[in-house]
């Protein structure tokens, strides 16, 4: 036992020494670190703050909106995808599953970063103090309005996440007429709020909400409420009027830049189809850049368009003539022509066409579609038409005829909600 | 032969402890089995003997010790053996002939031991008196299983390998170097350790590669395993300063083989738990040459190499047949106009263009070792300079280290280290990248190729580049790397050791990405009109790392010994970029990113920190069984600082069995038998400030283009993230047959990693642009690993050396909390996935269920399902190597592996999207597809439930097996007769020709299975993206190799 003793202690006296020199050497190094490349929820709020929240949840909706140009216009043929990647392929041949990840990739989170950033503006600032007259708020509530339009126009089914206190969570399927009703609310409330305050903005988001609400009408077809508030935004809005998305050609903020620029003219990714390019329309120009002029995956020949022909190219979202043609469409599902077949006799004019004829209510509904396929050609509403008007959409392919070589057209007529979101939110296939 | 010369004041003193067993029979004549107790344990396992010789003189109080080392077979002398003198710092390395000197021994009792790969350890007790000069020889037995040699990984100081529980795999790199065509570090570790995978990211000269170590461990962090040089932590991710497709430059190929000793391998938690928690996919540490104490002259060595590197493939052709506005005479087609309507035509723009051609390696390396009595030094400089397969392809290394030991007093030394590598690597676009020369080949039009006036044909390649315009490009990353570090060594009394080390490994790199003006639109979008985009990076890593140990005998008595270590470890990762990027020059001699007329910049900043307390306890009975138990206290700033400490614990146990006298009677068949069995845990933290909710920066834009900072939620944090937590138990034997001529290790491993950190997917309607990392899942690996060691024939002439290395890989995701698959990543209908019950990253695809020839009709799986894992399930390699009359080896080396798949992607998209594979277009028989498998793979399909679906469902068939064997390594060195090398006043001198990647079986259909596509060593998804997608594949390199000693 002495023996144990002894070398228990005599173990234990320099290993309590070396411990501690160890230790002091090494208590000194604190754990804190500095990660300036990040933005600490805990170092800044932005809930106060509502002009940089709004504003920026705003740039979420001009993105979302943009991406549903593009994409929602490979889905309905307003071009063809002549990327290498096979998912944007299938998007434009209308033959996918829910899985392709350009879905979420290309619509479904763009709109759902818009409508949840949106969201939360909304709820940070509906408590405030001047809310009833909040431009902020308003803003926050016409780009969340537009956003809901956007996804129950492309999707089959559509989800909102539930902002409650700190946490958002997300929420249940909701139908096509579901979105658009909470739409409308949006739309409504954003009038009203904008219409009590001033300003030169407050204006312009009355204007542009008033069409969203028309063209949300429409959509859900309610078309005496459409035809109602077409001819509120037309007895109110400028003839003149557009609400644009403001685009850039700083290299550095590649997003803020006009998408369909960038992935046409740039770098080959989207081609005009024959059927447009056949239009011969001075509102649908695209070029041919010569013989060798090939798309990115090889096989289709890169016919740009010439629509957007800079980076800093403007998006229509919202204008006068969409009030008109939302006016038309909805008299005419109610039997009354008469605005259809002016605004096609204008329009024909703008696009070099002879006089239209048709007398029967499907025909002026087809030519009036075409027309508004041609004004409207890479501003995401051809999509929305179809949705509306099914077969009556001109310039669509058939199912199973030939896309891109030896690939077919799907029968797809809305996007499925993609896996991402049904597989961490089981609100099932559309029905 | 002994000779003894006595000073009348010397005084002998011969002690011999108790001999292994095994050799006790073979060296009866030399041993006696009297024992001695009172000067201390000897270390482990080693053989004592006695004899010495010893003269003293009076005047002076330290000794001095000499004597020579040889094989005790054949008497032949054995160079750098160690000899060391137990409780001191002092030590020697034995020179070309075989003698040894030890300066400053103090008088009195010492044990001196000599070790060496190969040999069994011999530990010899003198007691030398003041002023002796002793002659001490020592006769190594040859010994295939090396438990007397000592490991520094994977355990508190330097211990002998048989009292260690887990396996510490180790490669002499030195030797190697010598017979092998080995050219850079991964080449070193490339089929010579079980259980440990390497794959090419392509045949690009200076292209990363990734290790995995028993399988993997995570899905989102790397799986990469951790390196250490020296003890101090090094970088060695991936440097992806710029964007050139699945590649990058491997960070670890940064240091020059010849500069480093030895490489050894812990393989997973069992033995890693004192690298605490970042450690789970486990440790390579790389010791690098030192200077020689005690050696009293200069031995140098110069080499010459030079390679000749083959592309090794032959880039796909494309194929078309004729179009009716092709073939008509006005059309442009240089090859359909004129033609019939149908024609098959065919090109092949890389080979047209020469894009591809044979590289080479120049090398020159010098290095220098030396000692005196009390201080070595090591000096080393090389350059290489080797152009790659396309043109835009090289790598310019400039390398040089210094290291100085010097022991102060026989308690006390100092290592200083220095290296200092610049390299510079240029990369061509490759894999799936813009202008990547074989995916913008494929996808160049056959009939859109054109013939000028003068009747040169236009490219062939896509979107009307050249050979010219790909090789234009300049992607190049140059770093200099900085690699200082001390090593404090103090022996206070003979049973404590302190060690302290301070080190850094700092990366200063710099990545351009140049597009240069051209008249030609060679280029589009940002790149169209001059593009240069400059990143500078500084990647540091510090280590400060304290280790004392306390060697005594337990109890009173000398057989229990007790080996405590404790100690703890600091380790800080600095990481900062910043980027600038210029578009639109006015030439390229103005190049620089302000010259551009719009400038952008970027910068990114990241610290990490770690700190670890350890301690181990390791007692010994009889020098055959021992016990080890240690744990780590970690923490990391990954968490929070207010997070709590991690604990990693691990036990163990090692039984040489055969030191029992029972096993006596076996000793000629089996001469050596360990036991073993070690269960231990360590962890992997992620990124920092994972934890964190964050947002995103998010610039707005107003009406009048006025771009503003703005924000947006990125990612809502997860506040209890935890690091992964390895476990892992491991338990085998080590045997050495027929005297030792044979070795066998036999391992099984079963690693668990708990707390699996996935990103945890968040519905996108939440708004979120980034997902959380939780702590959910489990994922095992559990394997069998063999090595057999062994020299066959040993004759004076002839000998022949052969090594055999297997491992089996069961890899299976045991759990993801609430989900059974929360991760998928998809190309066409194939994706990898993380699911319950296969492995991770396992492909997935419809299968194909049955064809019709009748209707041609091909009815694959309603949904997707298994179809092949990523991770192989067997490897193995096989090395041989004879040596004929001493001087003329052959060394060949062939490794394989069976159970994986790749998604040949291809021929898939060639076949499916463009249509221009010869398969696709030649008939039948003449190169086609036959009507069997044309439906394979083109359809058209039906589900099982009867659904129609697309051609492009149908992948299975491009998921193909990576079962291959390859002959990866042959090489012959003559060592040239010595009155040659006198002729140029050197020692020594040898020729080495030899070859790498000389050939491959497998069934895969794509140029070499070898490939990732996205060939990252980071985490996430894409580490097990094993895919051919348009990548160059492992190059063939044929090498000669001159080199020269002093």
């Amino acid at each position: 036992m002495t023996n144990i003793f002894r070398t228990a202690r005599g173990t234990l006296r320099p290993a309590v020494l070396a411990l501690g020199a160890a230790g002091l050497m090494l208590a000194a190094c604190k754990l804190d670190v500095t990660n300036p490349t990040l933005i600490d929820a805990n170092q800044f709020n932005p809930a106060g703050d509502g002009p940089l929240i709004s504003l920026s949840a705003q740039t979420q909706f001009y993105s979302a909106f943009q991406s549903v140009v593009r994409y929602g216009g490979l889905f309905a043929e307003e071009h063809l995808s002549g990327a290498a990647r096979t998912e944007v392929a299938d998007i434009g041949r209308r033959n996918f599953f829910s899985a392709n990840q350009d879905i979420n990739f290309g619509l479904f989170g763009p709109l759902s970063r818009a409508i949840a950033g949106n969201k939360n503006v909304v709820k940070a600032l509906s408590a405030g103090a001047s809310a009833a007259s909040d431009i902020n708020l308003a803003r926050a509530e016409m780009n969340l309005a537009f956003s809901i339009e956007l996804m129950a126009e492309t999707f089959c089914q559509g989800t909102i996440a539930d902002v409650s206190g700190a946490q958002t969570v997300a929420g249940p399927a909701l139908t096509p007429v579901q979105l658009l009703d909470s739409s409308i609310t949006h739309f409504t409330r954003a009038i009203s709020i904008a219409g009590a305050a001033t300003g030169a903005e407050a204006t312009k988001i009355v204007s542009a909400a008033k069409i969203g609400l028309a063209r949300t009408y429409l959509q859900k077809g309610d078309n005496a409420n459409a035809a109602t508030a077409a001819a509120a935004a037309i007895a109110s809005v400028s003839s003149s009027f557009t609400f644009n998305v403001p685009t850039s050609d700083d290299a550095a903020n590649r997003p803020l830049a006009n998408q369909i620029y960038s992935t046409s003219i740039p770098t080959n990714l989207d081609v005009v189809s024959a059927t447009y390019r056949a239009l011969n329309d001075p509102r649908v120009p695209w070029k041919d850049p010569g013989p060798a002029a090939v798309a990115q995956d090889g096989v289709l020949h890169d016919y740009q368009q010439q629509k957007y022909l800079s980076y800093s190219s403007p998006v229509r979202i919202a204008s006068f003539l969409e009030a008109q043609y939302v006016q038309a469409e909805a008299k005419l599902k109610t039997a009354d022509p008469s605005f259809a077949l002016a605004l096609i006799a204008a329009r024909r004019v703008a696009g070099g066409q002879p006089v239209f004829t048709g007398t029967l209510t499907s025909a002026i509904l087809t030519e009036l579609l075409s027309q508004s396929a041609r004004d409207f050609w890479l501003e995401a509403k051809k999509l929305g038409d179809w949705r509306r008007n099914g077969a009556a959409e001109p310039y669509l392919s058939a199912p199973g005829s030939i896309y891109k070589g030896a690939l077919t057209f799907g029968t797809l007529t809305s996007v499925p909600i993609p896996t991402e979101e049904t597989n961490t939110n089981p609100i099932g296939a559309c029905p | 032969m002994i000779t003894i010369r006595r000073n009348p004041r010397a005084l002998v003193v011969l002690t011999t402890l108790a001999c292994a067993p095994a050799l006790a029979s073979a060296q009866q004549s030399a041993f006696s089995s009297s024992e001695s107790r009172d000067l201390g344990a000897p270390p482990a396992g080693v053989i004592m003997a006695r004899d010495a010789v010893v003269t003293t003189t009076a005047a002076v109080a330290d000794g001095v010790v000499t004597g020579k080392v040889t094989d005790a077979k054949s008497g032949e002398p054995i160079s750098s053996v160690t000899v060391t003198v137990q409780g001191t710092q002092l030590g020697a390395v034995s020179g070309n002939d075989g003698t040894y000197r030890l300066a400053r021994v103090p008088a009195g009792p010492h044990t001196l031991t000599a070790r060496r790969v190969g040999y069994a350890a011999l530990s010899r007790r003198i007691t030398i008196p003041d002023g002796s000069t002793v002659t001490l020889d020592f006769p190594l037995q040859p010994s295939a299983t090396n438990l007397e040699s000592v490991v520094v990984t994977g355990t508190a100081g330097d211990q002998l390998r048989e009292t260690q529980p887990a396996v510490v795999s180790a490669v002499d790199v030195s030797d190697l170097l010598k017979e092998t065509s080995v050219t850079n570090v991964t080449d070193v570790l490339r089929g010579r350790v079980p259980s440990l995978q390497v794959v090419s990211g392509s045949g690009m000269t200076g292209s990363t590669a990734r290790i995995n170590i028993r399988g993997a461990v995570s899905y989102s962090l790397s799986n990469d395993p951790i390196v250490f040089i020296d003890g101090i932590r090094m970088r060695s991710s991936q440097r992806d300063l710029q964007y050139v497709g699945g590649q990058a430059v491997n960070a670890l190929n940064d240091l020059n083989p010849d500069d480093i000793e030895s490489v050894e391998v812990v393989k997973g938690p069992a033995a890693a738990t004192l690298y605490g928690a970042d450690a789970s996919a486990g440790v390579i540490q790389i010791i690098t040459k030192k200077g020689k104490l005690g050696l009293k002259r200069l031995n140098q060595s110069i080499t010459t190499e030079y390679n000749t590197i083959k592309p090794n493939f032959t880039p796909t052709t494309n194929y078309a047949k004729c179009t009716a506005a092709s073939i008509l005479p006005t059309s442009s087609s240089a090859f359909c106009s004129g033609q019939a309507l149908g024609t098959i035509v065919s090109d092949n723009p890389n080979v047209r263009g020469g894009t591809y051609s044979d590289g080479d390696l120049r090398s020159l390396r010098y290095n220098a070792q030396g000692g005196g009595d009390n201080y070595g030094f090591f000096v080393s400089g090389s350059a290489d300079d080797e152009q790659g397969t396309t043109r835009n392809n090289s790598l310019v290394r400039r390398d040089g280290r210094a290291s100085l030991n010097w022991v102060a007093t026989p308690n006390l030394g100092v290592d200083f280290s220095l290296g200092l590598s610049k390299n510079d690597y240029k990369l061509p676009n490759n894999d799936q990248g813009n202008y990547g020369s074989l995916i913008y080949a494929a996808l160049g039009s056959v009939t859109g190729v054109t013939r000028d006036a003068s009747g040169k044909l236009s490219s062939g390649f896509a979107a009307g580049i050249n050979v010219d315009a790909i090789s234009s490009i300049l992607n190049q990353n140059n770093t200099i790397r900085t690699t200082p570090s001390m090593q404090l060594h103090y022996t206070p009394f003979a049973w404590l050791a302190n060690r302290v080390t301070v080190g850094a490994d700092m990366n200063n790199s710099e990545g351009t990405n140049f597009f240069p003006v051209n008249p030609f639109n060679w280029y589009s979008g940002d790149q169209a009109n001059g593009f240069v985009d400059v990143i500078r990076e500084n990647a540091n890593i510090y280590t400060v790392d304290y280790l004392g140990t306390i060697r005594t005998s337990l109890f009173g008595r000398a057989n229990t010994t007790s080996d405590l270590s404790f100690g703890s470890q600091f380790i800080r990762t600095t990481f900062e970029q910043v980027e600038g990027t210029g578009i639109g020059l006015l030439t390229n001699s103005a190049n620089l990113v302000s010259s551009a007329s719009k400038v952008t910049g970027a910068q990114v900043y990241t610290d990490q920190k770690s700190l670890g307390y350890f301690a181990q306890e390791q007692v010994g009975f009889s020098d055959k069984l021992y016990f080890q138990l240690g744990a780590r206290l970690d923490r990391n700033s990954a968490f929070g600082t207010t997070s709590s400490s991690i604990f990693l614990p691990k036990v163990g146990a090692s039984y040489v069995i055969s030191r029992e006298p029972f096993l006596s009677k076996y000793s000629s068949f089996l001469p050596t038998l360990r036991l073993r069995a070690a269960y231990g845990s360590t962890g992997r933290s992620p990124t920092p400030g994972a934890s964190l909710r964050t947002y995103a920066k998010a610039p707005y834009i107003t009406d009048l283009g006025i771009i503003v900072n703005g924000v947006a939620p990125r990612n809502p944090g997860n506040v209890n993230l935890k690091p992964e937590r390895g476990t892992e138990f491991e338990g085998g034997f080590d045997a050495g047959l027929f005297h030792d001529r044979v070795g066998v290790e036999v391992t099984y491993y079963k690693k668990t990693t708990s707390d699996l950190l996935v990103v945890n997917p968040l519905p996108p309607s939440l708004g979120f642009t980034g997902s959380p990392l939780v702590n959910i899942g489990k994922v095992e690996n559990h394997g069998l690993e063999f090595v057999v060691r062994a020299r066959p024939l040993d004759r004076p002439n002839f000998s022949w050396d052969a090594n055999f290395i297997a491992s089996t890989l069961n890899n299976k995701v045991l759990s993801l909390g609430s989900s059974k698959e929360v991760v998928t990543t998809s190309l066409g209908n194939v994706s990898n996935k993380v699911t319950v019950g296969r492995a991770l990253g396992a492909w997935f695809t419809r299968r194909i269920q049955s064809y019709d020839p009748a209707t041609g009709v091909v009815v694959v799986g309603d949904t997707s399902e298994f179809v092949g894992n990523v991770l192989p399930t067997l490897q193995g390699s096989f090395s041989s190597t004879f040596t004929v009359f001493k001087n003329i080896s052959v060394y060949a080396l062939f490794q394989g592996q069976r159970g994986a798949k790749a998604f040949n992607v291809g021929p898939f998209y060639r076949d499916q999207f463009l249509g221009n594979s010869p398969e696709v277009i030649l008939p039948a028989g003449q190169g086609g597809y036959n009507a069997r498998d044309r439906a394979l793979r083109l359809g058209p399909f039906k589900t099982l439930s009867g659904g129609t679906i697309g051609g492009t469902q149908g992948a299975d068939g491009y998921v193909q097996s990576t079962d291959y064997i390859r002959f990866q390594e042959l090489a012959l060195t003559l060592s040239l007769p010595n009155r040659l090398a006198q002729a140029v006043r050197a020692t020594n001198a040898s020729l080495t020709l030899g070859a790498r990647n000389l050939n491959l079986w497998t069934r895969f259909q794509g140029p070499d299975p070898d490939v990732n596509v996205l060939n990252t060593s980071n985490g996430g998804i894409a580490q097990f993206l094993q895919a051919e997608l348009f990548t160059a594949p492992p190059s063939r390199r044929f090498i000669a190799r001159f080199n020269l000693q002093f």
